[in-house]
């Protein structure tokens, strides 16, 4: 099926952040599961296509905003996996100095504002950039992804609004992976997210989240719109989480085998292998390299999070506050 | 010098902030108020429930200050993202007990937000303006002074004025600062009038001020208490006792070292606070207090605040809920008897 306006190169290019996030991820289960990382971690495999097919049209002018499983999206917005990979090693010189940790990955030199632990919050937050971009008049846009649980808070349904009536060049992509925490979508939401879109006056789309083309296409769409004038576009990604809601947890009780198999059969790494296969010469030497290329990245990364040196303790009690014309203390004094 | 009022001091902050600095935007529920409607694009119907800022649309247009819908979280959370993007928001969330539909958007977003992108990190300049106090016979959820709530949180900062200059000089160094303000307005104080300097007048933050000394007693009071503490030191001068009254401006950072310095020198306090007694900036001072300076007391510290209730509507009982000069002058004269 070769109706789309993407060209091989762009397919690649897709394949290649992809390829990159789920072996980045894959590492990051074993580490963990050998007991060499510590934290909460949210992984993103089976998911990839989103992050990959929204930030391929964003440059680092165009702001993100994400979750707690964001680990994808920044690694597609071009924050240095070995960065990434010292923050959750909990050493120095990482993306956030070890103060953020994986829920909290963010490096605004890349376009990546912020991620983190309350789910929905990261919404509004987007508003910002898209109202600065259009005070300023540029062309630039903010995107905001949340998944099937964070579009059930009202932190999300008020910026909905809020970017429609301020026509703001706002992207809302939403990544219903059919699950907040253990709760089906079908349970929390009367429904589905997009619908309710329209409502707020957004033009919304739904999205074969496994088809990194479909997405691609469909966030290209939202981009130009946004950067066009024309206001904030609603776009929802169905996806799978390959490994649940967070490492650890016990997520055979409660989901469904069958759905299980049918989303590793539409693997968004496979469907593009298989597009690419048809449509590009040579592509499985190419492939290969990707793969080899991807491997030798996350083995740099990881050796960097093993190398870096762990903080000093009192690193912790700096940069509560940006001011420097107050002084504050360990006890929250004022020491002028 | 000339009186202004303490609601047109703080127009005169936002105004002469604005004009110094095209960065600086204004947001919330009416603050041009009816500038949204077509034909009024300049005109200027409400400026904010109370008209602090009126004007300000004819001024500076709908760009630079702009109407929100009634969505908390949506419009602070738009403010903090723009913090990250030069520009500075003075943002208005009408009464403080309107933050809990939000306190997520100010205690894990705006104070943290800095913080989590360690030296990467640049600030989020942004000013949440939000109005406190009894008085105005509006019930429980439109006269809280909770502002101990906020100034719990590490990242945040905290300043509560007590009269017009001090309303002008902590605003501007509000929008100047780097990190996100709650700056508190007691409705009660809005209409009062004080000399304010015109231009260039910066009160910093995290500096207390000694409203006048004495001998006998340290009295920190805060936001419209320290006017009844004032009137309670008048009245306690014929019985010769001297009340050195402090007012910490800013909640947060504390300036411990002023009110250290005082009660090193009465020996005595008495912090008077609109707020109710528990888990609060009363509580704290006291608890600084006893914990630092014990050897310098030679009495118990008082507290003088609200009863451990909601405001109440009614007149007679708003009014036995509000500390008042009565109450002061008793703890005052417990502690020094």
């Amino acid at each position: 099926m070769n109706t789309t306006s993407i060209t091989d190169e762009q397919m690649v290019g897709l394949f290649e952040t992809m390829t990159l996030i789920r072996v980045f991820e894959e590492r990051v289960h074993s580490l963990f599961q050998d007991g060499e990382l510590p934290g909460l971690l949210h992984l993103c495999s089976g998911q990839e296509a989103v992050a990959a097919g929204v930030m391929a049209h964003l440059g680092a002018a165009d702001m993100i905003t994400s979750t707690h499983r964001n680990h994808g999206h920044a690694l597609a917005k071009g924050v240095s996996p070995a960065s990434m990979m010292i923050e959750l090693y909990g050493r120095s010189g990482g993306t956030n100095d070890g103060k953020g940790g994986s829920m909290h990955i963010a490096d605004a030199s890349v376009g990546h504002l912020a991620s983190g632990g309350i789910v929905g919050a990261g919404v509004p937050l987007a508003m910002g950039p898209a109202q600065a971009a259009k005070l300023d008049g540029r062309p630039d846009v903010a995107v905001t992804f949340f998944g099937d649980g964070g579009a059930q808070q009202g932190t999300v349904l008020e910026s909905m609004n809020l970017a429609a009536v301020w026509a703001l060049p706002a992207i809302f992509i939403c990544e219903n992976n059919l699950f907040g925490q253990a709760t089906p979508v079908a349970y929390a939401s009367a429904v589905a997210p997009h619908q309710r879109a329209e409502g707020f006056g957004l033009p919304s789309e739904l999205v074969d989240g496994q088809d990194a083309v479909a997405v691609f296409e469909a966030a290209g769409r939202a981009v130009s719109r946004a950067r066009a004038g024309n206001g904030p576009t609603f776009v929802e990604c169905q996806t799978y989480s390959y490994h649940g809601s967070w490492e650890g947890e016990s997520k055979r009780s409660y989901r469904l085998p069958e759905v299980e198999t049918d989303f590793r059969t539409r693997d968004p790494l496979r469907i593009l292998d298989e597009r690419l296969a048809d449509s590009l010469q040579g592509w499985a030497d190419i492939r290969d390299q990707i793969e080899e290329d991807m491997h030798d990245v996350v083995d740099q990364a990881v050796e960097a999070g093993r190398n870096a040196p762990r903080p000093d303790p009192a690193a912790g009690l700096v940069g509560v506050y940006a001011d420097e014309l107050v002084d504050v203390d360990r006890d929250g004094l004022s020491t002028y | 010098m000339r009186k202004i009022s303490f609601s047109d001091a703080i127009n005169e902050a936002l105004r002469e902030e604005m004009r110094r600095d095209p960065r600086v935007i204004v947001t919330g529920e009416d603050v041009a108020g009816g500038a949204t409607i077509r034909g009024f694009e300049r005109r200027d119907a409400w400026g904010g429930v109370f008209g602090v800022t009126r004007e300000l649309v004819s001024e500076f247009g709908r760009d630079r200050v702009i109407d929100t819908p009634i969505s908390e979280s949506a419009y602070l959370g738009a403010a903090i993202g723009a913090a990250t993007q030069g520009y500075r928001t003075v943002t208005e969330i009408q009464f403080l007990d309107f933050i809990g539909v939000c306190l997520d958007q100010v205690v894990n977003q705006a104070a943290k937000l800095h913080y989590a992108r360690g030296s990467k990190g640049s600030g989020i300049p942004l000013v949440i303006r939000a109005m406190v106090g009894a008085g105005v016979r509006a019930g429980g959820t439109q006269s809280q002074s909770f502002y101990s709530a906020m100034a719990h949180f590490p990242g945040i900062k905290v300043v509560a004025p007590a009269n017009p200059a001090d309303a002008k000089g902590l605003m501007l160094a509000s929008i100047r600062d780097q990190d996100p303000v709650f700056f508190m307005e007691h409705k009660g104080l809005y209409e009062t009038s004080g000399e304010v300097p015109e231009g260039e007048h910066l009160v910093p933050l995290g500096r207390a001020s000694v409203v006048r000394e004495g001998e006998d007693v340290t009295v920190v009071a805060i936001a419209r208490m320290v006017q009844v503490a004032e009137r309670a030191a008048d009245l306690l001068k014929a019985e010769g006792i001297g009340v050195e009254i402090v007012d910490p401006r800013t909640i947060a950072p504390l300036d411990y070292a002023t009110i250290s310095a005082s009660v090193a020198k009465t020996g005595r306090l008495v912090v008077v606070d609109e707020d109710t007694p528990r888990c609060s900036v009363a509580s704290d001072i006291v608890g600084l207090v006893a914990s630092r300076d014990f050897d310098a007391l030679r009495s118990a510290p008082s507290m003088v605040t609200a009863p451990h209730t909601p405001v109440p509507a009614a007149p007679e009982l708003e009014d036995a809920y509000t500390p008042d000069a009565d109450q002061v002058m008793a703890a005052i004269r417990k502690v020094v008897a």
